[in-house]
């Protein structure tokens, strides 16, 4: 009978141990560097959310006009706990300077189960990095699809979404109502908005907070709750829902689907603002013209062509 | 939250077995309805109002048949005239047992084609007649309902007690493992087991497990790793040659078989762990080597249960046993069979392909088995003369490879109308196969550019070998669970090792990944 008890015990115990021991055997090679920033050089800075900040920030409109490199890791239904795994792969070997953080991945429903689902995907790849990466077996056997994806060509928009759809949203007056109410930040994003914050600290990295102007999901209460976080934590945040008529918003043309994110038209005016902030606020340094990042440029008259600015 | 959601497998299973193991067994009933509620509830959200509703009418409706017949049964005591009694009775119960009928089918039928009936008409019409509502199947309704009609034509024939407590029936039609994809159950055979709460044991978990897993390597391993390729085929049938349209067929029928009868395994799974005993819904179907033995292979209780609600009943009534009788005479035995089970076989096979859906290409699905069959027992005559002159044994291995080779086609071919996204995209991919066939696409490389990589491909083949493998093993009778289970504990946890490391590593799970849809959960 103790036999009975104790064997399933034994059974977990060795399958943990099995699974401890696969980490490293399965933790790729090169790590460690994300495959969307290979092959870019020095990036020095970084763009991370859900769709908001995919939607609003276009990398290459910096580099055109202040000559920094950057990259847009957001992604529709991204998770934090999902971009604090990548973020900390990333740091194996890139070094950004600054990290803009698109705030609307902070709010997400916590009650959802798909989130806990995430949740408890991340928790297990964190505590056995083989379940993270077990899709790494891959990498034994020899890449045969093609030629051309063997040879690694970066997205020339540097991961931002570009789509010039016009969904004008009615009501551009909707951050007008101001409120002294704060919606609490939940408690599983604050978790990790605070782990992102300590391993930006780790690694000398600004961390700027921005919030996309989307009426759909932003209220002056999530703004008084971010201003709070900011504070406490003395990080800089720029709520671009308060500020859109000094960059000239206009929801009749730079909406993308009835309030809910910018199009093309908007992200270039939040990509505008945020570019000189950066120029203005971090030690970033302009490569223009450094052989090194010429990529920078042949992907930039790629991007002019594709948005139809040249 | 399906069951292939890791919140499913490593929380809420384990979290149900242990409360049930806790709980006195008298309330483990209840902790399996509970389970089944929430976990139906968080997929269903108000949609589960539906499932309540069938159970309430079903357990009414089953009471007042069972009170009618106490109450005929009275009258004849106090001596009423027991011929006309008898008649009374039977139509008075017929009629209650076919307002219960249409109370569930109706509902199924309504949600399922109602949107499609407004669609249609507008469209012929031009103009709004119906509006179009977008209605929102409930999630199992169109398994559920089919096992409460099944409970209430036993009841009707008397095959089984009629159900008292309401507890036991909301259980049996709700019990979490089979409510998304069945296998569809029998009252008499599941109710009273499960509402029992049979006592857990190390067998019953070990092999639970066992199937569980098995299960799970079919669906991550096999169904998703295909999933990309088979969607971007289906999405394109014009895009591509007709060597690839008829890998299309084949990937579709081996992803479906994966994704479906590996749900299947890990429902069966489940209900072993709790000591459960579920029926089987595939027996190796790609052995099959005729229509009808496919159907007694694939999706089994769907067949079993066409056979006996609807193939039987309407074989006994009397006009179809009139037909058969002037048939024979007319047609001889062999010709007046087939004549006899024409109607009740078109209908076994209208309602097959309409409660797969609403779409065309399931009509045609239902209809292509139909004519098959009737086919294959109209020239079976013909065929036994020929071979018997040609002297060929039809026992033999080549003719049986042969007649295997033959059922790969037919199912294969069946399925690409199927998935096939309409007819006319279904057409145009089948007659592809024979007006631009070409080896383009396969050889050319394209097939490593449609979502999946070689080592998917390769991946996908060995593990498909494996099911191969243990499908012939299952052919022949030898239980593989049974064999291992009496190994040495060494050698015997090597292979449970490698068994959950082989799914651990190369299933589609996790980062990055959102768990697929199951895809029978959307019939």
């Amino acid at each position: 009978m103790k036999t009975k008890i104790l064997k399933p015990f034994l059974f977990l115990a060795i399958l943990a141990a099995l699974m401890a021991a696969l980490g490293p055997v399965f933790r790729p090679k090169e790590a460690e560097e994300l495959t969307q920033l290979k092959g870019l050089g020095e990036i020095d800075y970084l763009v991370v959310g859900d769709s908001e900040g995919w939607a609003s920030f276009q990398p290459m409109e910096v580099w055109r006009e202040d000559g920094f490199t950057g990259y847009n890791l957001s992604k529709p239904g991204q998770r934090l706990q999902d971009f604090y795994a990548d973020l900390q792969t990333v740091l194996e070997t890139q070094h950004p300077k600054v990290l803009l953080l698109e705030t609307d991945i902070l709010y997400k429903n916590l009650v959802s189960l798909t989130e806990f689902e995430g949740l408890l995907t991340s928790s297990l790849g964190e505590l056995f990095p083989f379940i993270r990466y077990h899709e790494q077996w891959q990498k034994v056997l020899p890449d045969l699809s093609s030629s051309e994806k063997n040879e690694h060509t970066p997205d020339y928009a540097r991961g931002a979404y570009i789509n010039g759809t016009v969904m004008p949203y009615p009501d551009p007056d909707y951050y007008k109502a101001e409120t002294d109410q704060v919606k609490k930040m939940p408690w599983l994003y604050r978790y990790f908005a605070e782990q992102i914050v300590s391993l930006c600290k780790e690694n000398n990295i600004q961390l700027i907070l921005y919030s996309s102007p989307s009426p759909k999901n932003w209220t002056y209460a999530i703004h008084n709750g971010l201003e709070a976080f900011a504070q406490e934590y003395d990080l800089e945040f720029i709520d671009f829902n308060l500020i859109q008529e000094e960059i000239g918003l206009d929801w009749s043309t730079d909406c993308l689907d009835d309030g809910d994110h910018i199009n093309f038209a908007g992200s270039r005016k939040v990509t505008t603002y945020l570019s000189e902030y950066l120029a203005s606020h971090t030690r970033l340094t302009d490569h223009r013209g450094d052989p090194a990042f010429q990529i920078w440029d042949t992907d930039l008259r790629t991007y002019l062509t594709t948005t139809g600015q040249n | 939250m399906s069951y292939t959601y890791l919140l499913y497998l490593l929380v809420f299973l384990p979290g149900v077995l242990l409360v049930y193991a806790i709980v006195p067994q008298r309330f483990r009933g209840v902790v399996l309805l509970l389970a089944s509620y929430a976990f139906l509830i968080q997929l269903s959200h108000k949609l589960s109002f539906f499932i309540v509703y069938t159970t309430i009418s079903v357990f009414l409706i089953g009471l007042w048949l069972s009170a009618a017949q106490k109450r005929s049964e009275a009258r004849i005591k106090a001596g009423a005239d027991r011929k006309t009694e008898k008649k009374a009775n039977t139509r008075r119960r017929r009629a209650i047992l076919w307002l219960g009928i249409l109370s569930q089918g109706g509902v199924l039928f309504f949600l399922k084609f109602y949107d499609s009936v407004a669609a249609h008409l507008n469209l012929w019409t031009a103009s709004e007649v119906l509006p179009v509502k977008n209605l929102v199947l409930p999630l199992g309704i169109s398994f559920y309902t089919l096992e409460a009609i099944s409970y209430l034509v036993d009841v009707y024939y008397r095959k089984i007690e009629v159900e008292r407590n309401i507890g036991r029936m909301a259980l049996f039609l709700s019990f979490f493992p089979i409510i998304m994809e069945g296998p569809i159950c029998r009252y008499g055979e599941l109710a009273r087991p499960l509402w029992e709460g049979k006592q857990l044991t190390y067998r019953n978990l070990t092999f639970g497990a066992q199937r569980l897993l098995w299960g799970l390597f079919k669906k991550w391993v096999i169904a998703d790793r295909l999933s990309p390729l088979v969607s971007t085929l289906f999405n394109h049938p014009g895009g591509y040659q007709g060597g690839v349209m008829a890998l299309a067929g084949i990937l579709y029928t081996l992803q479906l078989y994966a994704d479906f009868s590996g749900c299947i395994d890990m429902t069966i799974g489940t209900g072993e762990m709790f000591g459960l005993t579920l029926p089987e819904n595939f027996r190796q179907p790609f052995f099959a080597k005729t229509p009808s033995e496919f159907w007694r292979r694939w999706h089994i209780t769907l067949g079993a249960w066409f056979k006996d609600y609807i193939f039987y009943p309407l074989s006994l009534t009397s006009g179809i046993k009139k037909l058969g009788k002037s048939a024979r005479k007319k047609l001889g035995k062999h010709y007046g069979q087939i004549a006899q089970t024409l109607i009740p076989l078109f209908a076994v096979w209208l309602c097959n392909g309409v409660w797969h859906g609403t779409g065309w290409t399931y009509l045609f699905y239902g209809m292509y088995y139909f004519v098959l069959i009737v086919t294959g027992e109209l020239i079976e005559p013909l065929v036994a003369s020929g071979t018997a002159k040609l002297g060929i044994d039809r026992s033999h291995w080549p003719w049986r490879i042969l007649q295997t080779v033959k059922m790969l086609a037919i199912i294969f071919t069946g399925e690409l109308f199927f998935r096939a996204t309409s007819m006319p995209n279904g057409w145009q991919m089948f007659s592809s196969i024979f007006t631009g066939f070409g080896k383009g696409g396969i050889t050319d490389g394209a097939l490593l550019t449609l979502g999946i990589t070689f080592q998917d491909y390769l991946l996908a083949g060995i593990a498909l070998a494996v099911v191969l493998v243990v499908g012939v093993l299952h052919e022949r009778g030898i239980h593989i669970r049974e064999r291992v289970a009496a190994w040495p504990i060494v050698p015997r946890w090597c292979f449970y090792f490698a068994a959950l490391f082989a799914v651990l590593i190369f299933g589609v799970y996790g980062f990055g990944h959102t768990p697929a849809d199951l895809i029978y959960a959307g019939f």
